[in-house]
């Protein structure tokens, strides 16, 4: 399986390039470094965006959950001890608020159709697709895909972003959601099969195009 | 198409390589004969690289500006103090128990209406009874009436006057006349 070096991808949190480590930067900032907090912002802030924006579809909703998660992360930096892993943390705290997000909209009952935003024009589409058709082409799936992700089960949808945007491990996910491993798995082979289902005629398309 | 579905459950497994060698073999035997279920490991593996490539999003420029405000907004705001809560719910719980016991439901009334027999009641609670019998006499002369003699006398009365109660067991022996001539 391959894996894109992209922002979708959740920070590895290491300091393999001399960097400080996730661990290292939330104790400086517990300490009263600010600097600290404004390192771990920078590092988490586009990931927590997708998987946030891939669980709620909406963007503008997406970025506000992600504010409210730094500023919890601000206001509760104390109770974060190093049993576990920063990002496990910050994650957990993204996804409840993700899930309270999708609750609240049920209640409402507000169906969220998915519309064009101003935030959504600063998408930025990777340098290497020159190619305008391909360009559009990778649009229209990503529009796709994003449906049949947020027709999915909000626990198949959480497990399934973790695991294949955000690249998370199923050890890191069972701590995130705070589920068995067996069942994380077993759920992320069912939403890629619920997918496959749902997105099966894009690639029958794309057959009947190459014949 | 009973092998494909018992093998839906090994695809990731399968596209990982974390299967053990011989469920494997097995998947591979099903898959070499059984298109629908290459189809299907084919297209989720095709799924999971393109989740694994989809446009990454970006926060708005304003996204730390935004933040800052929100952090700062929330300093000014007086955080509630846990004391002050816990004071407060502490003293709401005392008023809701004072005001139980004051509108006490199982008070001398209700007893009166139970379901109990009059009997039943006075055998549960003779003390209480005679409280209560006690009270009703100071109501009624507005003074207290020492002597034990024209206590029980009294009591008879009242409680004969008031509730027609005539299954008091210490009370069934005193004499009427005596009653007579106690009252004025």
């Amino acid at each position: 399986m391959t894996k894109a070096g992209n922002e979708n991808q959740h920070p590895q949190g290491s300091d393999t390039k001399g960097q400080p480590s996730d661990e290292e930067l939330i104790a400086r900032f517990q300490q009263g470094d600010a600097y600290a907090f404004d390192l771990l912002v920078k590092r988490y802030k586009d990931p927590l965006l997708n998987f946030v924006y891939r669980f709620l579809g909406d963007l503008i909703e997406a970025e506000d959950i992600v504010q409210e998660t730094f500023y919890r992360v601000y206001k509760n930096k104390h109770y974060y001890k190093e049993v576990a892993k920063f990002s496990t943390w910050i994650y957990t705290i993204a996804g409840n608020l993700a899930k309270t997000e999708l609750r609240r909209r049920k209640r409402k009952r507000i169906f969220s159709i998915h519309k064009e935003s101003p935030a959504e024009k600063d998408i930025e589409l990777p340098d290497h697709d020159e190619d305008p058709e391909k360009e559009v082409n990778s649009v229209i799936t990503d529009k796709l895909i994003q449906k049949a992700i947020s027709s999915l089960p909000p626990k198949f949808r959480q497990v399934i972003i973790l695991r294949d945007v955000q690249g998370f491990s199923y050890e890191e996910i069972s701590s995130i959601i705070r589920v068995p491993l067996g069942t994380v798995k077993s759920r992320v082979n069912r939403a890629r099969l619920r997918l496959q289902d749902d997105l099966s005629f894009l690639f029958d398309d794309v057959k009947d195009i190459a014949n | 198409m009973g092998d494909c579905d018992r093998m839906k459950k090994h695809i990731t497994d399968y596209l990982e390589h974390t299967l053990n060698p011989s469920t494997q073999k097995e998947f591979e035997q099903v898959l070499g004969k059984d298109d629908h279920l290459k189809k299907i490991t084919s297209e989720v593996g095709r799924i999971t690289n393109i989740l694994g490539n989809l446009q990454s999003l970006r926060c708005s420029d304003s996204f730390n500006v935004k933040l800052r405000e929100k952090i700062l907004l929330n300093r000014k705001l007086p955080e509630k103090d846990p004391v002050k809560k816990y004071v407060l719910s502490i003293s709401f719980a005392a008023i809701f128990i004072l005001i139980l016991v004051i509108l006490n439901p199982f008070s001398s009334e209700e007893t009166a209406n139970s379901p109990l027999t009059p009997e039943a009641s006075m055998q549960l609670s003779p003390e209480k009874n005679k409280q209560n019998i006690n009270q009703v006499d100071n109501n009624n002369t507005g003074e207290s009436l020492g002597g034990r003699d024209i206590k029980t006398l009294e009591e008879a009365q009242v409680h004969s006057d008031s509730t027609k109660d005539k299954s008091v067991p210490k009370l069934k022996h005193v004499d009427q006349k005596e009653i007579q001539e106690s009252q004025p």
